[in-house]
């Protein structure tokens, strides 16, 4: 299952009891309430996590006195009354996508999913034929996605597979941009995609040393942003934002232990 | 030239290996450039960078949305504005949070204006690595009137936290649109004094056509987005491409250059002062009265989702992936920089110079490493 139908499915479930903390919170600025959630010692770690946070603060009664503020701030919650003022945001499922079509049409089971967000589509593939289907959306005439914007990863701690890899692609001849998305393990290798597009080099890099993800092909694979005898990878989600390579710090800067 | 490179020794004195920087004037922060000469011949560089960073991406993690905001007017501190702006238009994004049209005109201005203060900046410190100190002077004389306004209307000079979620922190002060227009009219003038210093001096000349020339297919290739894009004869530009913010509503030229090269560099970034300029005098001459600021709640929490916001910074194609999970705080931000992504074209562009041109190179790539390494 690609990631795009997880955030989805918390959702549902979630929100006959929903509306409850987002009505209360905006309209009394209550004192207490706030407090905790916005200073909420961890972050949760997967898109599943809201779910408790919103269970948890629905305690005080559903009173429901003001939908009007509550409505543009989070369209997703009040399904049960109807209160909402502006159209739910959510992911929709891609129809008539001729670039979705056509993809499948080749690599079939290779591609998972395509769908948008706020009119940006997302088409999600596996890790196998990533490399192939980059190859065709770059040199395709039909698509010509020949400027890579970004590649980054996200980390969904505790999935059974882990990371998620992030291409934003764009073509500046149809004037068009699309989201790549590829679901790996903590164990699997992506494709480097340096071969079809240079830049990618250093965002590779970049990935490598925030979420030690292995990419084969790629001819200069070392950290860049932190040492290189750097220990951890902190934009991993199990990374503290306070952790630190406390051996490194003794070593390098000759201090014994960082206040934590 | 690899295995020349290798076979080589100290000794034989052939290939010398050179540290620039960290600590070096022209590097504009800390970046360290190993450089491997054959005389004053470059036969290689390579960037070492990483001495700022602060982990920005994973402080978002970890803070409300609006109180990432002021993380980012760090990353690129020499325009903040632009950095605000384009983060807070994917969050306005996916809050659905309407944006009244008299604080997105005030943003567009404040973004040119930002621009400008950039492009001038870049301008000075470059002309000075090159050894035209007059002009820095020059510019730093014009920024200030920029700066000036910023503190008016932001309270802030350098790291401004200009926009808030929903539109502007308060309207623009007394006497700030007489200010503004004294400037703009005042403006071109301005600019040609420093392209009488420059544009055709011979020195100036001699340094920089043909130094550190890129086509436009490979430009490309290698991600370039902004002036060096376009230096290189590709029009392109976020504002035009995927206008955002209401920019569709303005009239300017995409400047270009022909080769590729330092010079036409210097001539867009020259010519987008005065296109900037432009889109200033529209927005006074429009200027819509009413709010400033939308409705916005005070805790913005965006629906689970995700959202690539992408604006035309100075440098380049500034962006914002910011990936919801329906709480408070981000799941993840992804701040694209433009200069991480045009650094890493400097070895292949100063591959073949004399040494001091790595200078210039690295001047025209105009790089702020607060944001290269975030």
């Amino acid at each position: 299952m690609s990631e795009e139908d997880e955030p989805k499915q918390p959702q549902k479930p979630e929100s006959p009891e929903a509306p409850a903390p987002e009505a209360e919170e905006k309209e009394t600025a209550a004192p207490s309430e706030p407090s905790p959630e916005s200073a909420a010692p961890e972050k949760p770690e997967s898109p599943e996590a809201p779910g408790p946070e919103a269970g948890e603060k629905e305690t005080p009664a559903p009173s429901e006195p003001s939908p009007k503020s509550a409505a543009p701030k989070k369209a997703a919650k009040p399904a049960p009354p109807k209160a909402a003022k502006k159209k739910v945001l959510s992911y929709e499922d891609l129809e008539e996508d001729t670039l979705l079509q056509k993809l499948k049409e080749k690599f079939s089971e290779g591609i998972v999913s395509g769908q948008s967000f706020l009119k940006q589509p997302t088409y999600t593939v596996s890790v196998d034929c990533l490399y192939d289907v980059m190859i065709e959306l770059k040199d395709s005439p039909d698509w010509d996605f020949d400027y890579l914007i970004d590649l980054t990863a996200l980390d969904y701690l505790g999935d059974e597979q882990r990371f998620c890899m992030v291409y934003h692609l764009y073509s500046y001849k149809h004037d068009r941009l699309i989201r790549i998305k590829a679901r790996i393990s903590e164990e699997e290798a992506v494709p480097s995609v340096t071969s079809i597009w240079k830049t990618a080099n250093w965002m590779e890099r970049e990935v490598y040393d925030m979420f030690g993800i292995d990419f084969s092909g790629h001819d200069d694979l070392k950290r860049i942003l932190l040492p290189d005898d750097w220990h951890g990878h902190p934009l991993r989600k199990d990374y503290d934002i306070k952790l630190q390579d406390q051996a490194w710090i003794k070593k390098h800067l000759n201090i014994i232990k960082t206040p934590a | 030239m690899k295995t020349t490179v290798e076979e080589s020794t100290v000794l034989d004195a052939k290939v010398l290996e050179l540290n620039m920087g960290p600590q070096h004037p022209s590097t504009h922060g800390v970046l360290r450039v190993k450089l491997k000469l054959d005389g004053e011949r470059v036969l290689d560089a390579e960037c070492i960078i990483g001495y700022l960073h602060r982990g920005v991406e994973k402080i978002s993690e970890n803070r409300s949305y609006i109180k990432c905001v002021p993380y980012y007017d760090r990353t690129d501190y020499i325009a903040a504005v632009s950095n605000v702006y384009g983060y807070l238009l994917g969050v306005e994004a996916m809050m659905q949070i309407e944006v009244p049209k008299r604080a997105q005109y005030i943003r567009i201005m404040m973004t040119e204006f930002s621009r400008i203060s950039s492009h001038l900046l870049w301008l000075a410190t470059h002309a000075i690595d090159i050894g035209a100190m007059t002009v820095f002077l020059y510019c730093f004389r014009e920024r200030e009137e920029i700066l000036k306004l910023f503190e008016a209307l932001f309270g802030a000079r350098l790291t401004t936290h200009a926009f808030r979620v929903g539109g502007l922190w308060k309207d623009l002060p007394a006497g700030f649109e007489e200010a503004a227009r004294k400037f703009i009219d005042e403006f071109p003038e301005r600019v040609d004094e420093y392209e009488q210093l420059l544009t055709k001096n011979r020195i100036w000349m001699a340094r920089t056509q043909g130094i550190g020339v890129i086509s436009g297919k490979e430009a490309i290739e290698w991600g370039l987005t902004g002036p060096v894009l376009r230096g290189s004869g590709m029009k392109h530009d976020v504002r035009k491409d995927r206008p955002y913010g209401g920019y569709e509503e303005f009239d300017f030229d995409v400047p270009v250059g022909e080769n590729g090269d330092t010079y036409d560099r210097y001539l867009v970034r020259l010519e987008e002062m005065h296109q900037s300029r432009r889109i200033i005098q529209q927005v006074l001459d429009r200027l819509p009265d009413g709010p400033v600021r939308g409705k916005a709640p005070k805790i913005v929490k965006p629906p689970v989702g995700e959202y690539y916001s992408g604006i035309d910074g100075p440098r380049g194609e500034l962006g914002y992936y910011i990936v919801s999970d329906g709480s408070a705080q981000p799941f993840r931000v992804r701040i694209r920089p433009p200069t991480f992504i045009s650094l890493q074209v400097l070895r292949r562009l100063v591959r073949g110079h004399l040494m001091a041109d790595v200078i210039a190179i690295i001047g025209t790539l105009d790089i702020v490493l607060g944001e290269v390494d975030r």
